[in-house]
């Protein structure tokens, strides 16, 4: 036990050097260095949300991009037209989200499998051709989110990063909260879960707004590094192609797996940036390989060979023991 | 005593199959009330009514006083109807610890400071403290069989339902589960427990009710129940195995098999010799060596956890062997790949009754004979397990998932039994199944060993495997302590080999 609680001493002593490492990258790093750092943090964020709903729920969504998407046009919006700062955008885009998040929860809950899965994907197309043709929104011309350019690269650099880092910690807070128990449990049988009491509907509704919340504020992130949005691209299903990328390869209903996953794939997407025409047939390749390879995903095989979690859910007895009880 | 739950004129139907038609009973507070009838007698069903996950077509349930027809699955968790699954099911990426906590936390609005005590307790009770923190996914069938009772016990139920707990034990573990059920019936809690371990229903429950045909044949007195000549008709057979009579009376009845005739070194089909298997650090088979002759029915009796599965499962190649050989019909098989075994001619039984759940009870079957010499006989040898099995003729069409338990061990068999073996691999086979099927199944075997099939049999009944097998190996702790002809051994010498060392705690 002595042993368990020192290896926890040291691996919080590591996360917390890591974090004090990336902190300062600004100072040290090349630009290039913190441009990847923005992406990686971003998508861990995108990975870690998707992970909520595929990895934990069973709620395989294939159209989160409508979150990204209205972060995105949120910020646009708020910042080009009505000229308020990043921090309104931010608040907006939540509010949005979350409004939005719970109409739409209304028709999809009611169809199952993969019945909602298309569901979801119907609904953000539906929402792309909408906003194509929506004044308000300049139509397909979409918007140059200018004050991006007026921001220092290291404040999105440090905003991405809260949000990346904040994603993890609000999944671990989930997942040792009392709903995490009911999670996990839906995560390994839906059935057995509800006969034991766990309520499906309310568990799930509950995780698909947080999830869909999150998305939409790393949204405005999004944007924000990006500086221009049009409907195409910020309701292109691309976003949740590469959430799902990121959360299988790096370990379906793990919080590790996705970080890992979104380490490689941003890598990935860089030196393949060589081969335009071909990088989509890579990285599926990459996919279908690590499935073949580890069918749990990075974090699964690593898990399995070294035994090693880095954030544990686990209820263990020393725990209950640093508790006092 | 008062009434917790009347079931009144209760029917379902899947199809044109009229599963429950009409059956009614009640169950008192804090009475124990056991449930026996044969394969696919409903009684699965009749817990997946009680619990919310089927609608009946027709007919009342009233709990508490109250009708719950449209009371939802978690509702009726919150009132405190609590079960077990026949075929486990433990959230497998979650630890032993947690799966308990889940009902305490979700099943009854505890924090986890309550819960996390509660499960401690619990876990000692169903004696599984030492296996706390191990993923519930690594476990054995009989544990995760003991953790669904722990997990059903920690959302505090008022009305507990067990779905076969004792099924596949030895008689020492059976008394332990007897008691974890009485410990809870002194708790206050009230049971109803379904089993075809006739000695659970005798010594644990209050009143036992035979469900047949979709009704209620008798109810009553387990003994008087067990002794009314309508159980006998539909569920007990003629075979008196839950009787405690001397084993002596059943030699004349063992058969000394067909292998006499063959010239000698045709005789040993199969020999494992000095067989030495690790799991990870653990040791668990020590230089064991065991022969079986062609046209021999060979038993290997031996409690949980003695290393039966990992012996068979060695000799099929699913684990490698630390040391020892293993010679199949002249051949070195050691090590070899799964499937080359299989080809040569040994089939097993997985344990747990493992079937392609989302294919039909046909295809099941025919997965069994993709090798090619099993192929030609294809249709002859479905024919024949069709026979044996006439169930499984009338649910040839319909998906594996939907069999009930004792079904699906049925078509396990047959599976081995299409690939045209040499050697049948019979891993717990009884298990689950009604006395009268056990009975069938073994005089089918027979009848299969008359025409020149070999089979290994591992059996929890000892007198059973006595009785029909012609050989017989006693394993203790991954040890063979006691081997002979089977017609030599009584009962108690294998009981004294193997309670004298290996007590139940
Ligand atoms: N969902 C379903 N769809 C179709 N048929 C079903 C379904 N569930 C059960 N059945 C059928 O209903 C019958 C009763 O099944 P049940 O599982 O209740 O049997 P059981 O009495 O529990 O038997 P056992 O002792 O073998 O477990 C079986 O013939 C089974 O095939
Ligand atoms: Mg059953």
């Amino acid at each position: 036990m002595q042993g368990v609680r020192k290896n926890n001493y040291t691996k919080s002593l590591a996360i917390l050097v890591i974090v004090i490492v990336l902190f300062f990258l600004p100072q040290y790093g090349s630009d290039y260095a913190i441009s990847i750092g923005v992406l990686i943090f971003l998508y861990i964020s995108l990975g870690q949300m998707w992970n909520l709903l595929g990895g934990y729920s069973g709620l395989v969504s294939l159209g989160q991009q409508i979150f990204v998407g209205i972060g995105g046009y949120t910020a646009a919006l708020v910042t080009e037209v009505w000229h308020q700062s990043i921090a309104v955008s931010l608040v907006v885009a939540a509010g949005v989200s979350l409004v939005f998040a719970f109409i739409i929860s209304f028709p999809i809950f009611k169809m199952r499998g993969v019945y909602f899965t298309i569901g979801t994907w119907i609904v953000s197309e539906a929402l792309l051709v909408f906003f194509r043709n929506w004044k308000f929104v300049n139509y397909d011309a979409g918007y140059n989110i200018t004050i991006a350019y007026r921001i220092p690269m290291s404040q999105i650099y440090h905003g991405a990063l809260v949000i990346g880092i904040g994603s993890v910690v609000l999944v671990y807070l989930i997942l040792r909260s009392r709903m995490g128990l009911a999670l996990m449990s839906m995560r390994d049988n839906e059935g057995a879960a509800e006969v034991r009491g766990v309520r499906l509907y309310r568990t799930k509704l509950y995780c698909f707004v947080i999830s869909s919340v999150y998305t939409a504020i790393t949204g405005v992130v999004l944007y924000l590094n990006i500086a221009y949005i049009k409907p195409g691209a910020a309701f292109g299903i691309d976003w949740t192609v590469c959430m799902v990328f990121i959360v299988v390869i790096g370990g379906l209903g793990t919080i590790e797996g996705p970080i890992i996953g979104a380490v490689v794939y941003v890598i990935l997407r860089q030196y393949l940036y060589s081969f335009p025409g071909i990088s989509m047939v890579i990285l599926g390749a990459v996919a279908v390989a690590i499935i073949l390879l580890m069918p749990k995903g990075i974090m699964g095989a690593i898990h399995k060979k070294f035994g090693v979690e880095v954030f544990s859910v686990r209820r263990r007895i020393d725990e209950r023991l640093e508790d006092g009880s | 005593m008062s009434e917790l739950l009347r079931v009144e004129d209760l029917s379902i139907a899947f199809g044109n199959n009229q599963v429950l038609k009409g059956l009614s009973f009640e169950v008192n507070e804090n009475e124990v009330l056991g449930i026996i009838g044969p394969n696919g007698a409903g009684k699965t069903v009749l817990l997946n009514i009680l619990t919310g996950i089927l609608k009946p077509d027709s007919g009342r349930i009233i709990y508490q006083g109250e009708d719950i027809a449209k009371t939802k699955i978690v509702e009726r968790t919150y009132m405190g109807i609590g079960r077990t699954f026949q075929v486990p099911r433990s959230f497998e990426g979650m630890s032993v610890y947690e799966n308990v906590m889940i009902g305490g936390v979700c099943g009854r609005q505890m924090t986890e400071k309550e819960a996390g005590a509660g499960a401690d307790k619990i876990l000692a009770q169903i004696n599984m403290a030492d296996k706390r923190d191990l993923l519930a996914g690594t476990l054995g069938l009989l544990d995760r069989k003991r953790l669904e009772i722990g997990v059903a016990l920690a959302s505090k139920p008022r009305l507990l339902l067990i779905d076969e707990a004792a099924g596949g034990l030895t008689e020492s573990e059976v008394v332990s589960i007897i008691d974890i059920v009485r410990g809870a019936k002194e708790q206050g809690v009230t049971i109803i427990w379904i089993e075809h371990v006739l000695q659970t229903m005798i010594e644990g429950t209050d009143r036992t009710l035979c469900v047949a045909e979709g009704r209620n044949v008798i109810c009553g007195n387990p003994r008087d129940v067990m002794d009314s000549p309508e159980v006998h008709a539909v569920y007990l057979g003629t075979e008196e195995d839950y009787a405690d009579e001397g084993a002596g009376a059943d030699n004349d009845i063992a058969k000394t098999g067909t292998a006499q005739a063959l010239p000698p070194q045709d005789k040993t089909l199969l020999e494992i010799s000095g067989l030495n298997v690790l799991h990870g650090d653990l040791q668990a088979i020590h230089d064991v060596s065991m022969r079986i002759e062609r046209g021999h029915i060979v038993s290997i009796i031996g409690a949980n956890g003695a290393g039966k599965s990992t012996l068979l499962n060695t000799v099929m190649g699913i684990h490698n062997p630390a040391g020892g050989t293993i010679v199949f019909e002249g051949d070195d098989i050691t090590g070899k790949r799964t499937s080359a075994i299989a080809e040569k001619g040994l089939a097993m039984t997985p344990e747990g009754s493992r079937v392609f759940a989302d294919m039909t009870v046909t295809e099941n079957l025919l997965m069994g004979a993709y090798l090619p010499a099993a192929k030609k006989a294809k249709t002859e040898q479905l024919e024949k397990v069709f026979e044996m099995f006439p169930v499984l003729k009338e649910k040839s069409e319909q998906l594996a998932s939907f069999l009930s338990g004792g079904q699906r061990q049925m078509l396990s068999i047959a599976r081995a039994i299409m690939m045209n073996p040499k050697v049948v691999i019979c891993d717990e086979i009884s298990l689950g199944l009604a006395p009268v099927v056990i009975q069938d199944i073994y005089a089918k075997l027979k009848e299969l060993n008359e025409q020149g099939l070999t089979f290994i049999l591992v059996e929890q009944e000892i007198k059973r495997s006595l009785r029909h097998s012609d050989y017989s190996y006693v394993m203790v702790k991954g040890r063979i302590v006691l081997e002979g002809k089977s017609s030599e051994l009584s009962r108690s010498d294998v009981s004294d080999a193997y309670f004298g060392i290996n007590r139940f705690a």
